[in-house]
């Protein structure tokens, strides 16, 4: 098993798409939800390795305001997966520091290169965090 | 010009005389004799001279109560006394009365020329008063253009440091006329304090100037106000006043935020339109791939596949219009490239190489589509029946006098030899020549150590 996935989009139709191409791919689908609220209700149970989120979702909040809120609290990769191109929504998706930003619709590959690429950087990044600390320990007890 | 002339005499003789003198004076004329007051009343009313001449003792009548008949009832005509004797008190009597000159008859040749002057008086009168009605009417003109235009003029003297507004351009002040005693600072304390300052350095600059202002009225009420201004100079080029208008563009600006607001929601719509597009062409994307998942033929497979890279064509066409600005319009090389990138994901495995030359043509929505899905069937069949895993696909696009032209070109080995562009078995040239239709379009398919397809269309259309 390659990774435990969480999918948020609310047109069950592309949830059930991405989860075929995840699964076909080795990933494990941990939930599908529909709205953001949702999501951040279950999420700290669930501890999904990453998360593909589409923007505009049912309910008062939108994918970005969820990956904020995720961002404050857990580490977790966040890939936005949306049909919004425009320059606003990109730069409000940016400051979250999102893993990847696919535009829709999306081709198979699309999902998977960038769930992988995104998998790969957060694992460097824990590892680098890692390294750098037990630099500092190991520095610390030479002394 | 006839001059029509009312002579009040009793003496025949002396009418003559007067006549004969004013014919040789070559003064062109009609005239009508009275000796008593009700023939002359009636000849004035009637007869209506240019000019009066008069005896100032008749039998039954006198000059000076003609003379004050004459005053009453048209008193622009000149009267003239002609008289046996005229003595100084009686003279200056009858022309502080209202005589327009004398004229003794012991001088009968002095009559013509007291007409004439009296004549070229009145008609400097009339050039006078004609003068004076056309400027009392430009002045009116002016103002009301100025208030309807929403546009007041104004001047400031710099030596004499005075300014002087015109009615509209107090009214956009806001100052009374009966209130303005002519002070720059009076116009300056009525902008906003934001932008006194800018205004004060425009003016003490003594150069042309330009600005929006914003007016604070008296009544409470802000305006924005357009000042312009430009520099006279005396004879020795030195600046003597300021001169300028002020036009009131609140409700043009009014205007003009709506407008940019309906243009913003205009926008808003559009791309909240295109992004429901691209999100139903996902789920038939989706639906494609969900129930090609059921499908065992690999032949079938194939076509879920392109149907899905047909799917896929056209959301990019959408991705390209909002980007493009105005989102009516594509750059449809930048469509291409994005087309040939998404392409080139189907040869993996394979060391196929891409070559454009694409040149910046701009097409509609529809003709992008269609550009679009030719790209995408004919890129296709290249790689997987014209190339092998070495090949080369060459895409050129370019434009002239309104009509594209397309060319795929491989490497490959070419078309089979009864090969017929417009009658192709397989689905993909099909569709390619449905979309040439809509674009007004033609293929030329032919070999030149490859396969050559050469589209031509219209890039005008929608």
């Amino acid at each position: 098993m390659r990774g435990r996935v969480v999918i948020v989009e609310d047109e069950e139709l592309v949830a059930q798409d991405i989860r075929y191409i995840l699964e076909d791919a080795g990933y494990e689908v941990a939930a599908i939800f529909h709205s953001a609220e949702d999501l951040l209700e279950s999420l700290e149970k669930l501890e999904p390795d990453s998360i593909i989120m589409d923007i505009m979702l049912e309910g008062e909040l939108d994918g970005i305001d969820a990956a904020r809120i995720i961002k404050e609290k857990m580490d977790i990769p966040v890939l936005y997966l949306t049909a919004y191109s425009s320059d606003e929504i990109v730069k409000r998706a940016r400051e979250t520091e999102p893993y990847a930003y696919i535009l829709k619709p999306f081709h198979e590959r699309d999902i998977k290169v960038n769930l992988e690429m995104a998998l790969y950087k957060h694992e460097a990044k824990k590892n680098r965090v890692k390294l750098v600390r037990e630099k500092a320990i190991n520095e610390y007890l030479k002394r | 010009m006839t001059c029509r002339i009312l002579i009040l005499e009793d003496v025949p003789l002396d009418v003559e005389l007067m006549e004969r003198e004013i014919r040789r004076a070559g003064i062109e004329f009609i005239s009508e004799t009275a000796d008593n007051e009700e023939d002359f009343i009636r000849a004035i009313d009637e007869f209506r001279p240019d000019v009066i001449l008069a005896d100032h003792s008749l039998p039954s009548f006198d000059g000076l109560s003609a003379l004050s008949i004459a005053r009453e009832r048209c008193p622009w005509v000149p009267f003239i006394f002609v008289s046996g004797k005229i003595g100084e008190e009686f003279a200056v009597e009858a022309l502080k009365a209202g005589a327009t000159d004398y004229v003794l008859k012991s001088n009968f040749s002095k009559v013509p020329i007291a007409i004439k002057r009296a004549i070229r008086e009145i008609e400097k009168e009339q050039e006078l008063e004609r003068t004076r009605q056309s400027l009392i009417e430009s002045n009116w003109q002016l103002r009301e253009a100025q208030k309807i235009g929403r546009i007041g003029s104004w001047q400031w003297d710099i030596d004499s440091d005075t300014l002087s507004c015109s009615d509209e351009a107090l009214r956009i002040l806001g100052i009374p006329r009966d209130e303005f005693s002519g002070s720059i600072h009076e116009m300056v304390s009525r902008i906003h304090p934001d932008e006194r300052r800018t205004f004060n350095e425009s003016i003490r600059s003594l150069r042309p100037f330009e600005g929006e202002y914003r007016i604070l009225r008296d009544d409470g009420s802000t305006s924005f106000v357009l000042l312009r201004a430009e520099v006279l100079r005396d004879s020795e080029g030195n600046p003597k006043s300021l001169i300028g208008i002020k036009q009131d563009i609140t409700e043009d600006k009014r205007i003009r935020e709506s407008l940019e607001a309906s243009i913003r929601e205009k926008e808003f719509l559009l791309s909240e339109i295109h992004h429901r597009v691209k999100n139903n062409l996902q789920l038939i994307s989706s639906l494609l791939r969900l129930q090609s998942r059921y499908i065992e033929d690999e032949r079938s497979l194939e076509i879920f596949m392109e149907c899905q890279n047909r799917v896929k064509s056209i959301a990019l066409v959408h991705e390209k219009l909002y980007g493009s600005g105005d989102m009516m319009v594509v750059n449809l090389a930048e469509y291409i490239e994005e087309l040939l990138s998404e392409l080139r994901n189907m040869c993996r495995g394979r060391d196929t190489v891409f070559r454009t030359e694409l040149d910046e043509v701009k097409v509609g929505i529809n003709t992008a589509v269609s550009i679009g899905l030719i790209v995408n069937e004919l890129v296709t069949n290249a790689i997987n029946h014209g190339i092998d895993s070495h090949g080369e696909v060459r895409i050129t696009l370019s434009v002239s006098d309104g009509r594209g032209a397309l060319v795929v070109a491989d490497n490959g080995c070419g078309l089979p030899k009864d090969f017929e562009v417009s009658d192709s078995p397989g689905f993909g040239l099909k569709l390619v020549n449905f979309m040439l239709r809509r674009v007004n379009g033609l293929v030329v398919a032919e070999n030149r150590d490859g396969a050559v397809f050469t589209v031509t269309f219209d890039a005008g259309g929608e």
